[in-house]
């Protein structure tokens, strides 16, 4: 299978300070890969390291085809990029911008850039000094998708968009994918990728930790509960409940990591009062610290000994 | 060809450009209009003869300042044009890269496909298009004031003499590039930039002055501007040749350094041939961290 994006040891560090170490990574053309990791973890790096921003300190990066270093402009040419802390001009008004952007690139279709503001809701004759950070992203969005490019290399593109516009968002996503164009997606956080991603990376501390297929990920997802009890039940009901990775008992409070099905869970507690239950989406830290953590459950120090990244 | 970094640039400036040439344009207006009622006043001469010898260093060593070419000297081409155009070309090419790269907006616009080389030139040309533009309406301002007070002064010197600021304040200005395409640290391109401008008015002027010093003279690139008094005898083709060369070494430096940046990583910087030679190597794109 074509191989859109191929990282081979690829690393970065600033002086000291770690950026991406040893990261081997390949996108395959058509699928939309999330790059996932908390903040911190080197994304964005990674990213830029394949627009040819900032150069490896070791290893090689391969975008269609290309070497990174050396092929950058073309690369370019066929590549649609959104930087993680978006940047515009801001004394130039959205068509400006636009029509500027489009004169670097050849054949972009005014009437589809159009379209696109239209569906992000974005209103181009406004001074981009004057938009909010949200509406400033979505000129970003236009910019990276007006000229319909092979390869969508996003950095947290959702961040600031009401929840409405990361629909359109999702939606332009999957319309990408039907045209058989390739998107790759950083972001921490888990859900978003889930609905969107055929495959995910999970990066930590600059390192690699494993890439999934998202459809793998669903039956191992973690749900935090938290119930309160009407009153407080014996110590140590949910030892033997499948699923559940830990509990903490508090009087009538009772804090549940659970993972897969819920089912086991809410049997166990169909046979004591409950008061209130509440279930959330975990953190990606603790989605980290489960998968894996030395210890398991969540709750350890913040830095952990680097596993999955010992590759290179 | 489309320049479209070029055209956008200069659109940008384009307010810049109007005052900039409007304040030109008053500024020589004020300072020519003085010039009969100078001319007709004995005091200032004599207080000229008997001026003592540090004087010298304001009016570029010429006593008379009341002949055409001695007061256009005195009042422009010694200090204030060179001064101003050094402000216009160091704001222009410390904003070009360093300036771009500071606002966060170098990283989509080196997102499109655009090679740094070209980016580079364009932006660099544009600057010298616009510094270029505010020397013709010094020029043409001071033309045609010279013409309403009767001032006799040859145009082709004139032209001659205004070109030679553009070159000195287009070297300085691509020396400030430089430091940005290297660094990309605006305040440290533009307080280099002046430095180096400073540095080499002093040098120049004491060069002048003190004879101990005036072998060191021909060190400082404002001798290649300031020592031959191009609107009394015409530019120097030997000193224009050194100035075009010292910016287009400067220019080859800045691409050298642009191609190794490592965009928006603060306290780097890229100097590869630099690097080369001191390693011996060939590597390209070869950035130190601090
Ligand atoms: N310009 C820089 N200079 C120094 N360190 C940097 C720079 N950019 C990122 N880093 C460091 O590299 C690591 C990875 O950062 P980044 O790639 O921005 O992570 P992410 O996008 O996943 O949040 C962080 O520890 C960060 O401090
Ligand atoms: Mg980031």
């Amino acid at each position: 299978m074509e191989k859109v994006i191929v990282t081979e040891g690829l690393t970065k560090y600033y002086g000291k300070a770690r950026g991406v170490v040893g990261l081997d990574l390949e996108v395959r053309k058509g699928e939309v890969f999330g790059f996932l990791g908390p903040n911190g973890a080197g994304k964005t790096t990674t990213l830029r390291l394949l627009l040819d921003l900032i150069r490896p300190s070791s290893g090689k990066a391969f975008v269609l085809g290309m070497d990174t270093t050396r092929h950058s402009v073309k690369i370019r040419a066929r590549t649609g990029y959104l930087p993680g802390e978006l940047s515009l001009y801001d004394r130039m008004t959205g068509e400006e911008f636009l029509r500027f952007f489009a004169r670097l690139r050849d054949g972009v279709d005014w009437g589809y850039m159009e379209a696109l503001c239209r569906r992000l809701e974005a209103d181009p004759s406004l001074r981009i000094s004057s938009l909010s950070r949200g509406n400033k992203q979505k000129l970003g969005l236009i910019q990276a998708f007006m000229h319909r490019p092979e390869l969508l290399i996003l950095d947290e593109p959702t961040s600031g968009l009401d929840p409405l516009m990361q629909q359109e968002f999702h939606r332009l996503v999957e319309e990408a994918r039907e045209e058989g164009r390739t998107v790759f997606i950083s972001s921490h956080n888990l859900p978003e990728v889930e609905k969107m991603c055929d495959r995910v990376a999970f990066i930590r501390a600059g390192r690699l930790v494993e890439v999934v297929e998202v459809a793998s990920l669903k039956e191992r997802s973690l749900h935090r509960v938290e119930v309160v009890f009407a009153a407080p039940p014996p110590p140590g009901i949910f030892q033997s409940t499948p699923g559940v990775l830990r509990a903490d008992q508090d009087g009538q409070t009772a804090r549940i990591l659970v993972q897969g099905s819920m089912d086991s869970l809410l049997k166990t507690l169909a046979l004591y009062p409950v008061h209130r239950l509440v279930s959330h989406e975990p953190s990606l830290e603790e989605v980290f610290m489960t998968y894996y953590g030395v210890n398991g459950p969540p709750d350890i120090p913040e830095t952990l000994p680097d596993r999955g990244g010992d590759r290179s | 060809m489309r320049l479209p970094v070029f055209s956008r640039t200069v659109r940008d400036r384009r307010r810049f450009l109007f005052w900039w040439c409007v304040g030109m344009a008053l500024f020589v207006v004020s300072q020519v209009s003085f010039y009969p009622s100078l001319k007709q006043s004995d005091a200032l001469r004599q207080y000229m003869e008997q001026a003592p010898e540090w004087m010298k260093m304001f009016t570029g060593g010429e006593v008379d300042i009341v002949s055409p070419v001695g007061y256009m000297n005195s009042q422009f081409f010694y200090l204030m044009l060179p001064l101003l155009l050094f402000i216009i070309a160091i704001g222009l090419c410390s904003d070009a890269l360093a300036g771009e790269e500071a606002r966060g907006t170098m990283d989509l616009l080196l997102s499109a496909p655009i090679s740094r080389r070209r980016l580079l030139l364009e932006r660099w040309a544009a600057s010298a298009f616009l510094t270029g533009v505010i020397s013709a309406a010094f020029l043409a301002t001071a033309l045609l004031m010279a013409a309403a007070v009767r001032m006799e002064i040859g145009y082709v010197k004139m032209a001659e003499a205004t070109f030679n600021a553009f070159l000195i304040a287009l070297l300085v200005g691509t020396f400030s590039l430089w430091v940005g395409a290297a660094t990309g640290n605006r305040g440290l391109s533009i307080a280099l930039g002046s430095i180096l401008a400073l540095a080499s008015y002093l040098l120049d002027s004491l060069g002048l002055m003190v004879s101990s010093l005036a072998p060191w003279r021909k060190m400082s690139v404002y001798y290649y501007y300031s020592s031959n008094n191009v609107l009394a005898r015409g530019l120097k083709p030997g000193h224009a040749l050194v100035l075009l060369g010292g910016i287009a070494v400067l220019l080859l430096l800045s691409l050298d350094s642009f191609q190794g940046r490592e965009i928006g990583v603060r306290g780097s910087t890229s100097l590869p041939l630099l690097h080369r030679l001191r390693t011996g190597s060939s590597a390209s794109g070869v950035t130190r961290n601090r």
